[in-house]
């Protein structure tokens, strides 16, 4: 015969109690999801800014006036858009002050159509002047995508070796790069003589005119002796009449951080409210179960259970009601958020990347599982306290 | 002596007085009766000398050893060696089987070996045979008593204290009760019942009355 242990006495309990012990091991659940989502959340929009940062390395980018968004759009989130330059006005605009590197990029737009392997974000670039892609895409294929490749994003579906159709002519996939999280993910990106060729295409398939020698953005770093912001005003004054926009990258990321800053406040107010609230609850609960209990405790007392032993009983099953319940709301919620991340990106409307390794996931879904589960021992001490504290008459007569 | 009981009185918070000034005292192996109306003071004199509850003025002494000297844990052990419990109504915790359940005081008192074939002959003795995967649900009235006292008897105490051990039973159960506490005494056993039922006195050899939180005789 098996030993009767506190462990195995509290395990009796909650088998013998499954209602009870479910509704226990959700406050847990409930608990350790928040706290798991919160953590994760507040990792994956950090890594998000660092990793724009990382990609972004431009001061800023002079795009057509009114595509500000269409640009931040694309880079942020991938969401496919076509805008140009007159090829004059880019040379012009290269030549203006303060400038210290600049670099054209051309965005195309490919169509959801049978000409089209999928509608994604095509950027072209110039290997010779680049210097915000150009060595990340290195790193894929040295040297860049040389006339008829590609390199795409994480997340374009399509490998090494294989080939895609874009505007009805073959593109071989050259290389594929890591995952970032934001819209480089989903971004087809070519050589400045392979992206013209596919400009042409695009205008022949959608009919519209297009400038020669268009481009869409240029990327620039500005001299250090330059104030950005007095650079970007310059820019906007001097070409009024072409309307010009300018996308100021660290005012993005600002906007961005601060944006991110106000939301990882608010997710620690939730998460701390949250830990606070299901101890308040636990406790609740184990305080109304030990009035259901009294008699059963009695018992126990009567056959020799000391109040350091009755407190033991308490506190085991709490903890392991609660080991449970984090578990299981830990486990849910990694089941939600490797299957919904991307969802959850576009719905807070910030780029979102997944924790760089394995090894900060078990990290925080560690910490979440190891907080909720303390909030359950923390929650029936109380209860634990007082049940030894009780008279033993009291115990028994309340609960009959 | 086995059991003396000293000027013991108790008294609640709220001024109420369970018990007054209450003495007596058994020598050897004795059947004793303790009888009185609700409220007398049966149970809570019960719990006293049981060690589950601390009197307000007197001492209680058992086997010559005072009980007010003893801190919980050792108070705890010294009731797991030395009384068996036979707690008033059902008494069987749910969550075990028949078997565990008279197992229990062996662990509680944490002794060492498998308790297994004593609970399984004590159960034996008590007419349950059979009964050791039960759910104390699947029990009668009388086969749950039956059980308990099996359990009061695990750790072969000094003294076998029961309150009310007949009282929802049938004449016939009522009767078997009785006939096992008498084999307990038979083993060895002291047996002090509260009980109003009054045909547990013909098999008692000694027979205290309470009233009103006073010991008549």
């Amino acid at each position: 015969m098996k030993p009767l242990t506190a462990f195995r006495l509290s395990i009796k309990n909650i088998i013998r109690r499954p209602g009870r012990s479910l509704c226990l091991a959700a406050v847990s659940a409930l608990l350790s999801f928040a706290l798991a989502g919160g953590s994760l959340l507040a990792e994956c929009l950090k890594n998000g800014t660092k990793s724009m940062s990382d990609r972004l390395g431009a001061d800023a980018l002079i795009v057509p006036g009114g595509y500000e968004s269409k640009a931040q759009g694309a880079l942020l989130r991938g969401e496919p858009s076509a805008f140009f330059f007159e090829g004059e006005l880019a040379d012009r605009l290269l030549d203006s002050y303060g400038i210290e590197q600049a670099s054209p990029q051309l965005f195309i737009a490919t169509l959801d159509s049978e000409h089209c392997a999928f509608p994604v974000q095509m950027i072209g670039y110039d290997p010779s002047t680049d210097f915000v892609v150009a060595p990340w895409l290195s790193q894929s294929v040295p040297g860049g995508p040389a006339k008829g490749e590609v390199i795409v994003g994480a997340d374009i579906d399509g490998r090494k070796g294989e080939t895609l159709e874009f505007f009805g002519s073959y593109y071989l996939v050259a290389g594929k790069l890591e995952k970032t999280g934001i819209g480089f993910d989903t971004t087809v990106f070519l050589n400045m003589d392979q992206a013209r060729e596919a400009l042409d295409d695009y205008a022949g398939l959608v009919g519209a005119y297009i400038p020669e020698d268009a481009i869409s953005t240029i990327a620039v770093n500005v001299s250090p002796a330059v104030d950005i912001n007095d650079f970007s005003r310059r820019i906007r004054y001097g070409f009024r009449e072409e309307d010009v926009g300018v996308v100021l990258t660290q005012a993005m990321l600002g906007n961005i951080a601060s944006k991110m800053d106000s939301l990882l406040a608010v997710i620690r107010v939730i998460t701390m409210f949250l830990w606070v609230a299901s101890i308040g609850v636990l406790a609740i609960l184990f305080s109304a179960i030990l009035g259901e209990r009294k008699r059963e405790f009695g018992i126990y007392r009567a056959l020799g259970a000391s109040r350091k032993k009755l407190s033991a009983l308490v506190l085991v099953e709490a903890s392991f009601v609660s080991l449970i319940g984090s578990i299981a709301g830990t486990a849910l919620l990694s089941l939600f958020y490797f299957s919904l991340n991307a969802l959850i990106g576009l719905s807070i409307d910030m780029p979102y990347l997944a924790p760089t390794s394995a090894g900060t996931i078990a990290w925080l879904l560690g910490s979440a599982i190891i907080a909720s589960f303390l909030a359950g021992p923390a929650a029936s001490l109380f209860t634990a306290a007082r049940i030894g504290k009780m008279a033993t008459d009291a115990i028994m007569r309340e609960g009959e | 002596m086995l059991l003396e009981v000293k000027n013991v009185s108790k008294s609640y918070k709220a001024g109420i007085s369970a018990l007054e000034s209450t003495s007596f005292n058994v020598m050897g192996t004795f059947n004793a009766c303790l009888t009185g109306p609700s409220g007398s003071g049966k149970s809570t004199l019960l719990n006293i000398i049981s060690g589950l509850l601390p009197p307000s003025s007197g001492e209680v002494f058992f086997d010559g050893a005072s009980l007010a000297t003893l801190d919980d844990a050792a108070l705890s052990r010294f009731r797991c060696e030395n009384i068996g419990c036979v707690p008033q109504g059902r008494s069987m915790l749910a969550s075990l089987t028949v078997l565990e359940n008279v197992c229990l005081p062996f662990y509680l008192a944490k002794k060492k070996g498998d308790p297994k074939d004593r609970a399984t002959e004590l159960l034996a003795l008590m007419g349950l045979d059979g009964f050791s995967n039960r759910r104390p649900k699947e029990l009668s009235g009388g086969e749950l008593r039956r059980a308990a006292i099996a359990r009061g008897l695990m750790n072969q105490p000094k003294l076998l204290v029961a309150d009310e051990p007949t009282s929802d039973l049938d004449p016939a159960n009522a009767e078997a009760v009785m006939a096992l506490f008498a084999k307990a005494i038979d083993a060895g056993v002291s047996v002090l019942l509260a009980t109003h039922d009054m045909n547990c006195l013909k098999h008692c050899s000694i027979h205290l009355t309470m009233e009103k939180g006073r010991l008549l005789a």
